[in-house]
């Protein structure tokens, strides 16, 4: 199962291995800057008076992303620093503050936070939480990303489509950009329950399961903050 | 099945003596093994303070009975952090592996046969023995 979650919340959360000992904490989110995928985490040391780590947790090396606690498997997880330079960007660089702009030259705001799509495999960065230019907008809003974006410096140009799937929330959201990007691969969901209706619809699986490189768990997205879920053996 | 809290701060008598030695403090578990491999002892009058699983004379309901009180002894080197106070499973808070936190150790429940940890007991939740993956110093962390 998916679940979406803001990268910032990630920051700060102990990274413990799969013995219960707690190895570091999350400094900071790193992106691939060709793809805008998750590439892993910087790391701060536990504890009060320790500063970065030198090391680095790739994704692809974490067992467990849950509202508690980054599981990984045992120290030799960690990377060092080199692994994770280059070719990514920071959260703190390319991606946050900048603006986002429509091919059309609408401006849509500033990017303040990014959206995980979190599954027991894989994660994507899934859309942008921004500050709305628009000043009777709400004060946050969620545009969806497409598939892969290339995150330069300081504006980000979005397809126009990108503002019929505006979302005010979360909950919502993850249909929202499943549409989205169907819509970009010029699947045939242009039917008229593609607007305003933000749930996924009944009608809409067969098109969805047309799509053969979505992976399959986002067609299960659930349109909740991980933190929301109970807690006790729900992970069978 | 036996919980620790029902022997929890029960003396720990020497056979040859009919002598209390000390009092159990805290259960020490192997996760690799998940099983009890002893526990740890207050006011003991041994050398040490951990009786190991193997050195008990008998399990009962009002007492653990030893044959000696030199089977309170430091424990083997392998052992010496797992019985320390920092990897104390009671009490510690318990992560599944993908990250969700259950919550606190409550109990642990076991068999008086052959110490084999049957369940966690947390504050509105069992964790079956066999779903333990590692016990540290952050937290305990089961399969699931």
């Amino acid at each position: 199962m998916t679940v979406l979650l803001k990268a910032a919340d990630l920051v700060k959360r102990p990274v413990v291995t799969l013995a219960g000992e707690d190895v570091g904490q999350i400094k900071d989110v790193v992106y691939s800057s060709q793809s805008g995928e998750l590439a892993g985490f910087t790391l701060n040391g536990r504890g009060l008076f320790s500063g970065p780590l030198r090391k680095t947790l790739p994704w692809e090396n974490v067992h467990g992303l849950g509202p508690a606690a980054v599981m990984i498997r045992d120290e030799s997880s960690l990377a060092d620093r080199k692994a994770l330079s280059g070719v990514t960007e920071g959260a703190g660089g390319a991606v946050l503050g900048s603006t986002v702009i429509t091919q059309s030259g609408r401006r849509l705001g500033v990017v303040t936070d990014v959206i995980l799509a979190v599954g027991e495999t894989m994660t994507d960065a899934v859309g942008y939480e921004i500050d709305p230019a628009d000043a009777s907008a709400p004060r946050r809003q969620f545009v969806p990303l497409p598939d892969t974006l290339a995150v330069s410096g300081e504006a980000l140009m979005l397809p126009d489509a990108a503002t019929e799937f505006i979302r005010d929330d979360l909950a919502g959201f993850g249909a929202a950009v499943e549409e989205f990007r169907n819509r970009l691969r010029g699947q045939a969901v242009a039917k008229a329950e593609a607007k305003g209706d933000a749930r996924p619809h009944p009608a809409d699986q067969p098109t969805a399961a047309a799509a053969s490189s979505e992976p399959p768990e986002k067609r299960s997205t659930t349109q909740e903050l991980p933190v929301d879920e109970p807690t006790a053996g729900d992970q069978k | 099945m036996i919980r620790f809290s029902d022997i929890s701060g029960n003396p720990v008598m020497d056979t040859s003596t009919a002598t209390a030695v000390g009092k159990v403090q805290a259960p020490i578990v192997d996760p690799v093994t998940q099983r009890l491999i002893g526990f740890r002892v207050k006011k003991s009058k041994g050398p040490g303070d951990v009786v190991l699983w193997t050195g008990l004379a008998g399990l009962g309901p009002d007492a653990l009975t030893v044959d000696s009180a030199e089977r309170l002894a430091d424990p083997p080197a392998e052992w010496k952090r797992r019985a320390g106070t920092k990897l104390d499973l009671i009490g510690r808070v318990v992560l599944t592996e993908h990250g969700h936190l259950l919550g606190k150790v409550r109990d642990v429940e076991f068999d008086p046969a052959d110490g084999r940890v049957t369940s966690l007991l947390l504050k509105d939740a069992f964790v079956d023995g066999e779903r333990l993956l590692g016990i540290g110093s952050y937290a305990v962390v089961v399969t699931g």
